[in-house]
């Protein structure tokens, strides 16, 4: 798994490569708790490149989405790759997080 | 008034400092040059000049009339003087019509200071001071005026002197005014009047004299390296004859060491890439720093020889004028390509007005220049480009030895350029050489089976990972003429690299063509032997120089009567290990590698296996397989993995490459490493793979992978294999987390069945018990503020799967099913 940030627009894209599940996400989360930190609320995870997911990986993203939100900002999930929207539908995230189909409209969307 | 200004003292002080700096001045000119006449000079200022101010009293005439009887008498060695210094100057300026160097310019301006001042002792006593004071006043002014406008307008070293032995003047001139207007006590003038005499002297030549001292110096330099440079044999045993030539030529040695040091330093500088582009950038702020120059640029001929392309430039100060890419056009004007072609370094004076002004066009940064330095840059006496040098200071003159630093550099530059230029060559020869490995590899996986073959009640598998981008172990399952037998072959080609991987497409070929050459077949034995034998001959005979061999372990599976028949010419003895999980037979080589002499004697033996038996084989790249310490795999440890109760070959193989690449760890892989596991299945339906692995973290992804990869092996769709990886991270995550929770990890046990119609999952563990009514499952559709973060994993597994069942064994273990049908 590899995470690379992108700075688009004061806003930062966060993107994902390989598998989050127990063994990655808890590195993921302490990623995004860095940007917290900072005063980066709005958040952008591009999932383009994660083929898989499991529930380690959908408690990072309610961490992520529930201390940004605290903080009036968000985490927006972009590309989400059928196996890992699967995941998501099955356990109602679909409806939690606000997902986009590329990263120019998830950055729209924060304006 | 004129008497008070004029006095005695007056005339003193000046005629001491004339003294004074002629007998310093030539004292040492003789130190530098070593000039006799000099020191005859100093004898003869000492004696004729200095005696009577020394020897006072001394009987002379007063010749000056109005002078009081010493100034009076001094006025004739005055006379004698001066008339040798004119004559002097006469002479000099006679020989030097067009001053070329600045060393006798220096001279010129010395001797005229003196003559100026003899003048002013000789004529101011008939002259009104106060009228010649104001003129001389204006005309210094004038001359500082004029000077600064020089100075700021070409901010040349020279303009720099005149305005500071001017300012001097007029400072002194505009004393001397306000002392004669009154403003000034005459007592003081009076009082101090030698001082002031003697030091104003020493001021004005202290302005001009160290110039001329510094250009002689420069001068100097560089005339005696060359000397030395161009006349060697000059240094020779019988040519030094005097203490004082050694130490010339040690002076000389030690200048010339100085610049070759900074010949090697941009030698070193522009050698420590090996990339065209940053060699010539490197070259280019190099040679800032070895000449007096503000703009350096590299220019390539093209292959037409019609322009020049600069390829890199170095500003002193970027002024953001880009001049990458740059033509100087040679088309238009054959002079200039001539002139390069010479080899020898020039200047262009001023460029516009040039010649070659059409070829710099294009070429901003040089073509409104005064002062261009050209130097050639010539390879195996081919002319490849050349350095363009703008000078800081317009009027700067190369030196000879600039010259030859300049042809130095360009040589330099000429050997890094090639040198980048065959480095690229190469780098896209390593390029072309690795896009045809890449293509090698591919063609050569296309040799490997892409599925194992379907027979009933076996089960085949093969593991296989190449250590480079081409192998030479391979193996191979086949039909034999659509007949009840089913070839098996491992093999592992002598040496490595390309050379192994053609022999290794070769071997493979012959064993499959003569294994297809009989219509029917009689006698298997036989035709095994044949086999062997003909690929044996074909090696040894054809490609005897190439002495390339092969061990070969070749089986012939008789599905029909559950028997092997084989060779093994060579490779480590495959193991047989039954259902128990125990070795019960080695098969030791029947024969010599195949390929080195012709005519073996290769022997065939026959086996039969027993249900659950399983007839493993492999090639030393597993054995040899290093971790980090330099520790081989082993045989021993081998056999001790695979010695072991295994559901299939898949099984055992998962496992123990599991093993293996937890022992290579992140080291390079040492050989290929190819296995292949044959099984006689319990049953002839049977599909079932199983692992057992320690409850701990660790294991997880391995757990992981191995479900992901019998759910591939079975042919499972993608979406399945998806849903039984991500049940088993969920449920194993659970079990490590929760179920050995507060007592000792014990084990976790996957058994994956898949028949027909559905794939079956059995998670086991002997720690705490889920039960599965007594735990929440969240609510899903609750909004984000109030969703848990437990139970996603149990609501997931739910979700993908078609059946999910928990239950308590009889051995007291608990038992997860996870079911999921196949239509």
């Amino acid at each position: 798994m590899e995470i690379r940030d992108n700075l688009t627009n004061n806003l930062v894209v966060i993107k994902i490569t390989g598998d989050v599940d127990a063994l990655t996400a808890p590195e993921i989360t302490g990623h995004i708790r860095k940007h917290i930190e900072k005063g980066n609320v709005n958040l952008i995870t591009d999932f383009t490149e994660v083929l898989y997911t499991s529930s380690a990986g959908l408690r990072m993203l309610l961490t992520a989405v529930k201390e940004t939100r605290v903080r009036n900002g968000d985490m927006r999930l972009v590309n989400v790759q059928p196996d890992v929207s699967k995941v998501l539908s099955l356990t109602g995230f679909n409806n939690i997080l606000k997902i986009f189909p590329d990263v120019d409209s998830a950055i729209k969307s924060y304006e | 008034m004129h008497q008070q200004i004029f006095s005695e003292q007056l005339y003193l002080g000046i005629y001491v400092g004339i003294i004074f700096l002629a007998i310093v001045n030539n004292v040492s000119l003789y130190i530098r040059t070593k000039e006799k006449s000099t020191i005859y000079l100093v004898l003869f200022i000492v004696i004729g000049g200095g005696g009577p101010v020394f020897a006072n009293g001394a009987n002379l005439i007063n010749f000056w009339p109005g002078l009081s009887d010493s100034a009076g008498r001094i006025m004739p060695l005055l006379f004698l003087i001066s008339l040798y210094l004119i004559i002097e100057y006469i002479q000099l300026f006679l020989r030097l019509q067009s001053p070329e160097n600045i060393f006798e310019k220096g001279v010129l301006y010395e001797r005229g200071i003196f003559i100026i001042g003899l003048l002013l002792l000789f004529f101011l006593p008939y002259v009104s001071a106060l009228k010649l004071i104001a003129v001389l006043t204006i005309v210094s002014a004038i001359v500082i005026f004029a000077a600064c406008l020089i100075y700021i307008n070409k901010g040349n070293e020279r303009g720099k002197i005149i305005i500071k032995t001017c300012s001097l003047l007029f400072l002194g001139f505009i004393i001397f005014q306000l002392r004669v207007m009154g403003y000034i006590s005459a007592n003081f003038f009076v009082d101090r009047s030698f001082e002031i005499g003697f030091l104003s002297f020493l001021i004005l030549s202290s302005v001009i004299i160290p110039t001329r001292y510094r250009e002689e110096e420069k001068h100097s330099k560089h005339q005696r390296i060359n000397n030395a440079v161009k006349n060697p044999e000059k240094i020779t045993e019988g040519n030094i004859k005097e203490e004082d030539e050694i130490n010339k030529i040690n002076l000389m040695l030690v200048d010339r060491a100085i610049e070759l040091g900074s010949i090697n330093k941009f030698n070193e500088k522009i050698n420590s890439s090996l990339r065209f582009d940053e060699v010539i950038q490197g070259a280019c702020k190099e040679l800032l720093k070895l000449f007096p120059i503000d703009f350096a640029s590299i220019g390539v001929l093209s292959d037409k020889k019609d322009k020049l392309t600069v390829v890199a430039y170095q500003p002193l100060k970027s002024n953001g004028q880009n001049a990458m890419g740059t033509e100087i056009n040679l088309a238009s004007n054959d002079s200039f390509l001539n002139k390069l072609k010479t080899g020898k370094p020039f200047i262009i004076e001023k460029v516009s007005k040039s010649p070659y002004k059409e070829s710099f066009v294009n070429f901003k940064q040089i073509y409104e220049r005064d002062n261009v330095f050209v130097v050639p840059i010539i390879s195996i006496s081919e002319i490849i480009g050349a350095m363009f040098l703008a000078a800081s200071d317009e009027n700067y003159k190369y030196s000879p030895s600039d010259l030859e630093i300049a042809r130095a550099v360009a040589l330099l530059v000429a050997g890094s350029v090639e040198k980048a230029q065959l480095f690229s060559q190469k780098e896209k020869a390593l390029n072309v050489a690795q896009t045809d490995l890449e293509i090698g590899r591919q063609i050569q996986s296309g040799f490997f089976p892409e599925e194992m073959l379907d027979i009933k009640g076996w089960e085949v598998f093969a593991h296989f990972k190449a250590a480079r981008q081409v192998s030479g172990d391979f193996y191979d399952v086949f039909q034999i003429n659509s007949s009840k037998y089913t070839a098996f072959i491992i093999g592992d080609v002598c040496d490595k690299g390309v050379g192994a991987a053609l022999f290794m497409v070769l071997f493979r070929t012959l064993l499959r063509a003569y294994s297809q050459k009989n219509e029917t077949v009689k006698d298997i034995y036989s035709l095994l032997r044949e086999i062997i034998l003909n690929t044996n001959n074909y090696i040894a005979e054809t490609h005897y120089n190439s002495n390339m061999f092969a061990s070969i372990f070749f089986g012939i599976l008789d599905s029909d009567t559950d028997e092997i028949h084989y060779v093994n010419a060579g490779l480590e003895p495959p193991v047989v290990i039954n259902s128990g999980g125990d070795i019960i037979n080695k098969l030791y080589p029947t024969g010599p590698v195949i390929g080195m002499f012709p005519n073996l004697a290769f022997t065939v033996v026959t086996i039969k296996l027993k249900p659950g038996d399983i007839l493993f084989a492999y090639t030393d790249g597993t054995t040899d397989a290093k971790n980090s310490n330099r520790e081989s795999f082993s045989d021993k440890n081998l056999l001790k993995t695979v010695a072991a109760p295994w559901s299939s070959g898949f099984s055992m193989l998962y496992d123990l490459n599991s093993n293996l690449f937890r022992h290579i760890g992140s080291q390079d892989q040492y050989d290929d490493i190819t296995q292949i596991a044959v099984r006689k299945k319990l049953s002839l339906e049977e599909n079932k793979h199983s692992i057992i692995r320690k409850a701990s973290q660790d294991n997880l992804e391995d757990l992981r992978n191995f479900i992901e990869k019998a759910a591939i092996y079975c042919k499972l769709s993608d979406d399945k294999v998806f849903a039984y990886k991500l049940a088993t991270e969920e449920i194993c995550t659970n079990i490590i987390k929760y179920g050995y929770d507060g007592i000792e990890k014990g084990e976790i046990k996957l058994e994956f069945l898949v028949d027909t119609n559905k794939a079956v999952l059995k998670i086991i563990d002997y720690g705490k018990q889920f039960i599965p009514e007594e735990f929440e499952l969240p609510d899903i559709n609750e909004d984000w503020e109030d969703r848990k973060i437990g139970g996603l994993g149990i609501t997931l597994v739910n979700g993908l799967m078609d059946k999910v069942q928990y239950s308590k064994e009889s051995d007291n273990s608990n038992c997860i099913t996870l079911e999921l049908k196949i239509v």
